[in-house]
């Protein structure tokens, strides 16, 4: 039960008509050109180093955790001046011909550079304070050997953390200032608290739990405004219990009082993301308008828009405007340095705020062990089989083989890891993984090699001898495969250090491990583990499209490649008899088939051994993910022609590693057997099982998924308990949820083919829960 | 039917089940995650049945009208003229069809199913094997449902005693209409039995089952303390047994079964009316309301507390 206080600024925080009027909205400005003659660095220091001095501070009533500067409200200036971003501008028409050709027709996206997807090491700031920070920052600035570079890196570092110093200190006059005006002792007291914490940290190392989650916050405050946002908390249920422990037992905390600061903690993170609900907000480049650049506004966007042969996306963070918290991912449970279950009471108030709460972010994580506390799995799975699609449960043991398996983290670390911007693997404080990359379009590829190098007449691919056999054909496709990603790698080696010199992050380099010693910054090469991402879109189409050759094209001979193509070309016109066959009639990935499955992990173990084979600029080898989210699979999908496991031209690819819409026609122990016979650890970027249930589940049943999963190297799984959105959805758009299936007892039936006063009579009882 | 196999260890099968589904990863039919073996053919003829599919002993075509692309495949293979296009319009005349399946076979749209299956023992047992690890997690196992799994006794017992060697849990889920030998043949390797009970008064019962309900309460006293758990289940229908005093009813009835673990009440639902429309059978449940939720909460309570 929520106490009145908790319920009222949850209501606040939950109202934007409340957050606009407590919160207002800045425009800060900077002059670029009058500073052009600074390094862009040193401007980008300056401009946050303006926030944290101007932004207003503001306060929602009643809550004891300070600070509600999100980036939404003061939007970032741009740092680089117009020469600079025009050069910006020209890059792409300097990358090589065949990447830009790879980029035009969609076969990659290249981030040049990466937001978020970071977790900076708050752990850190607790124990040390800002102040610890600054002295390191000051002492290896006294090492005389210092290129320029290294020293600017420094002293921006420094700017922006001195500059995060006044934004706190600012809080504790203001709270001091509202203290001497208050008018009974009760309200004086509560400032007074307010303002000795904020007194406090982040400067110094944090004394008290309440200390703890006020610098914690701070941190990440600030954080956000160094970038944008996707900043994870890491293993917070970790670093933060020796503060709450010792408070217990000094009597200083009751568990109660501990969980409601927890739970303001908690909220803090909502609000951001809660604007981009409430205002529905979307980000982006404008793609009808190519000076754009920055630009956003309500309207519509192209998120991938490939103006000039080269994915923008990144650029639309140059005015960081409006940007939306999200990808605020925490990590908890898991094993401690001895190897025994970590689960605390912090863990366990995690639970409690995702059931007591009820918002979207944070998004916490589980890692799974068998050695998991089971009263508190059992709490999980209570919260999953009530609809509500947190927490994510991660396999701690396979995401360990999986880091081994890059050849670069210590065994420290890797025991240490958690979860980074969305489901990426990284190590908390000390790692870069430039996550959200590539998103390689694998059926695309897929026809690439069925037509021997060419799309549509043009040539994109790797010119190849038409293929004899079967495994000439899948040879063909793994070469076609080799090819793009080399080209991605490539292309991205190129830009990365050139996006470097324009996009930087000094004050987040600084709570990366490896950074100051180095005076490198982050996106440079800095960080202590480094190393960058290769992600595929499609995974499962291209699975199903190659095994529909190998069966009716080589195996029973049914339609010649010739004769394919021609249907392929024309959309299936004509050929619907055929298309259905190849649809219905073939199995598919999620049907638990052997031969398919096989298939499956072969097309994976492949794609992760080719992109392995590539380095980035540090020499690290590139990191293999199967992993894409909705925009990828649209819009690759819809620039992708039609493929012979009966998917129509323009139509979205599969997500993740999870069987094609309208695939899975039975039960759920054949999708598990299908999915978890990839080695999901070799995927060790990314790899997300999204598990869709139906109907009333038990907690118990998503209990017994989970131990399967778990005995098999399975890295991260969503569970999806049905709601009456998506049955409106499917009712919609019948042909992308031909998986569907209700259960009443005794009774199953694949939703879309019900007619429509049946389904609407099971999306009304879906509402009963 | 009436081939004869080599199965397990040499030992001739002699029997083939009558079926139409396997489902798996069902945690609605018995404890656990299980698998549901739904037998062909009942000899009951409830007017709410949501498997209209399974009441025939013979095997039947489903047609879904809207799934067809007219490709006319099925005109050209069928033996008997069941099928032909009319004005456009892809017409069944189900008088003719002898079940054979072949349109189905050709038919890659999907609109025409074949429903009903000879099965061998091997052959389902094969399959059951599959979830194997899911039953040891959770406790589940085999559920023989139906129609009628008790109108093939042999073929019952043959399949559950090899469950039982392979140390599977076993429910058999019947509606009790059958002769008391068939219980006592599947009783020995059987730990659940989920009995359907619609109503004690027997006139009700003739009209919406179309039989008497003399035989099933019989059957369901003779199981009181025998060595096998007993789920009751009793479909909850408007009209015809949703009052507080029908539910009291029943549960006085078996409330003093040693062996009770649970009355259940399985709320009407007409999720199954497509199937009616794609058999070409009339759906005779139209008019009977869908209980609402709160009563069915009420009568749970009755169901529970009260025995």
């Amino acid at each position: 039960m929520l106490s009145e206080r908790i319920g009222k600024i949850r209501s606040t925080i939950l109202t934007l008509e409340e957050i606009n009027r407590i919160i207002p909205k800045e425009q800060i400005t900077y002059d670029v050109e009058a500073n052009s003659h600074k390094s862009p660095i040193i401007r980008h220091a300056e401009v946050v180093e303006r926030l944290f001095t101007s932004i207003a501070i503001n306060h929602i009533p009643g809550e004891r955790i300070a600070g509600n500067n999100t980036s939404n409200y003061s939007p970032r200036p741009n740092h680089l001046t117009n020469e600079e971003l025009e050069e910006i501008k020209r890059y792409p028409k300097g990358v090589f011909k065949e990447a830009l050709t790879a980029m035009d027709e969609r076969i990659f996206y290249v981030w040049a550079f990466t937001q978020g997807h970071i977790v900076p090491d708050k752990e850190l700031v607790l124990k040390r304070g800002m102040n610890g920070i600054i002295e390191d920052i000051e002492s290896r600035l006294t090492d005389k050997t210092l290129d320029r570079n290294g020293r600017e890196f420094l002293e921006a570092s420094l700017i922006e953390c001195r500059g995060f110093l006044r934004y706190t200190g600012r809080h504790a006059e203001w709270f001091g200032k509202k203290a001497k005006e208050a008018e009974d002792g009760g309200k004086r007291k509560y400032f007074e608290d307010l303002a000795r914490v904020c007194g406090r940290v982040p400067a110094n190392p944090a004394t008290s739990f309440r200390e703890a989650l006020q610098s914690a916050w701070f941190v990440h405050i600030a954080t956000m405004m160094d970038d944008v946002a996707n900043h994870s908390l890491g293993r917070i249920d970790q670093y933060l219990y020796p503060y709450y422990k010792k408070d217990i037992d000094d009597g200083v905390i009751t568990k109660e009082e501990a969980k409601e600061l927890f739970f303001e903690f908690w909220m803090k993170l909502n609000l951001g993301y809660k604007l981009q609900e409430l205002c529905g907000l979307k980000i982006g480049v404008r793609a009808e308008d190519p000076d754009s650049v920055g630009v956003i506004d309500e309207g519509s966007y192209d998120l991938f828009d490939n103006r000039d042969g080269f994915s923008w996306l990144s650029l639309k963070y140059i005015n960081q405007e409006n940007h939306t918290d999200n990808g605020q991912v925490l990590d908890c449970a898991g094993l401690d340095g001895e190897g025994n279950d970590a689960t605390n009471d912090i863990s366990w108030f995690v639970l409690d705020a995702v059931d007591e709460l009820r918002i979207f972010e944070p998004k916490p994580v589980i890692k799974y062990t068998d050695k998991t506390d089971k009263r508190f799995m059992r709490k999980a799975y209570g919260i999953l089989a009530s609809g509500f699609g947190l927490p994510a449960i991660a396999f701690d043991e396979a995401g360990e083989r999986g880091l081994r398996r890059c050849n670069m983290f210590d065994e420290e670390a890797i025991v240490n890891h958690c979860h980074i911007g969305c489901i990426e693997l990284g190590i908390p404080g000390s790692s870069y993984i430039d996550p959200m990359n590539a998103f390689m379009n694998l059926p695309k590829i897929f026809l690439i090699a069925l037509n021997n190098g060419y799309y549509e007449g043009r040539k994109v691919g790797l010119e190849l001898e038409a293929p004899r056999t079967w495994d000439e054909f899948i040879n063909n496709f793994y070469l076609q495969l080799d090819y793009f990603v080399g080209l991605y790698t490539k292309t991205m080696n190129d830009a990365s250090p050139f996006f470097a010199r324009y996009f930087v992050r000094p004050l987040i380099s600084g709570l990366i491990d490896g950074c100051i010693e180095s005076a490198v910054p982050v996106d440079n090469g800095g960080a202590r583990f480094w190393t960058k991402a290769v992600n595929c879109t499609g995974f499962s189409t291209a699975v199903d499209s190659l095994f529909s050759i190998k069966k009716i094209v080589y195996g029973e001979k049914k339609i010649g490649l010739e004769r394919l193509r021609e249907v392929l070309d024309k959309n299936f016109e004509g050929e619907e008899d055929f298309r259905l066959l190849v649809k219905n009639r073939i199995p598919k990935f999620g049907n638990g088939v052997d031969e398919v499955d096989e298939l499956a992990k072969e097309v994976s173990s492949m794609y992760a051994e080719i992109v392995r084979k590539y380095k980035t600029t540090k020499g690290t080898s590139y990191r293999p993910g199967i992993y894409s989210f909705y925009e990828p699979i649209k819009n690759m999908g819809a620039v992708t022609g039609a493929t012979p496991d009966g998917r129509m031209a323009g139509e979205v690819l599969s997500l993740n590693s999870a069987p094609y819409h309208g695939s899975v026609k039975n039960s759920l122990s054949e999708v598990l057997k299908s999915v978890t016979a990839i080695e999901h650890s070799k995927l060790d970027n990314a790899s997300c099982l999204d598990v869709q249930l139906n109907g009333r589940i038990e907690p118990e049943v998503i209990e017994y998924i989970v131990e399967y999963l778990a005995k098999r190297d399975v890295l991260f799984a969503h569970f999806t308990v049905v709601d009456r959105d998506r049955l409106v959805e499917a009712q919609k758009n019948p042909d992308r949820y031909q998986d569907l299936t209700v259960r009443v007892t005794g009774f199953s039936a694949r939703f879309v083919v019900l007619p429509k006063d049946t389904q609407d009579e099971i999306i009304e009882r879906s509402y009963w829960g | 039917m009436g081939m004869t196999k080599r199965g397990e260890n040499n030992k001739v099968c002699a029997t083939e089940l009558n079926i139409f589904d396997i489902q798996r990863f069902s945690w609605v039919d018995g404890p656990g995650i299980r698998t549901v073996l739904f037998f062909k053919g009942c000899n009951l003829d409830c007017i709410w049945c949501h498997n209209p599919e399974s009441r025939s002993f013979d095997r039947d075509l489903l047609f879904y009208a809207d799934r067809c692309i007219g490709c006319g495949k099925c005109v050209d293979i069928c033996p008997n003229g069941c099928h032909a296009f009319s004005e456009g319009r892809h017409v069944v005349r189900r008088e003719r069809c002898a079940g054979c399946g072949k349109c189905a076979s050709v038919c890659n749209a999907e609109a025409l199913e074949i429903v009903g299956k000879a099965a061998g023992v091997d052959d389902i047992m094969e399959e059951v094997l599959e979830d194997m690890e899911f039953y040891g997690m959770s406790g589940g196992g085999l559920t023989l449902s139906g129609g009628e799994p008790l109108l093939q006794p042999e073929g019952c017992f043959e399949i559950l005693e090899r469950c039982k060697k392979r140390g599977i849990h076993t429910a058999v889920d019947t509606a009790g209409y059958v002769e008391w030998s068939s219980f006592e043949r599947v009783l020995p390797v059987t730990d659940y039995i989920l009995y359907d009970v619609k109503t004690l008064d027997d006139e009700v019962h003739k009209k919406v089952c179309g039989v008497s309900n003399r035989a099933i309460i019989r059957n369901l006293l003779n199981l009181k303390d025998r060595d096998v758990n007993l789920i009751v289940r009793i479909p909850l229908v408007p009209g015809v047994n949703d009052t507080r005093e029908d539910v009291l009813e029943i549960v006085g009835l078996v409330g003093g079964f040693d062996n009770l673990v649970k009355v259940e009440l399985l709320p009407f639902h007409k999720l199954g009316r497509s199937k009616y429309e794609a058999l070409g059978l009339a759906y005779r449940a139209e008019k009977i309301p869908v209980p609402d939720r709160e009563k069915v909460c009420a009568l749970r309570q009755h169901a529970a507390g009260k025995r």
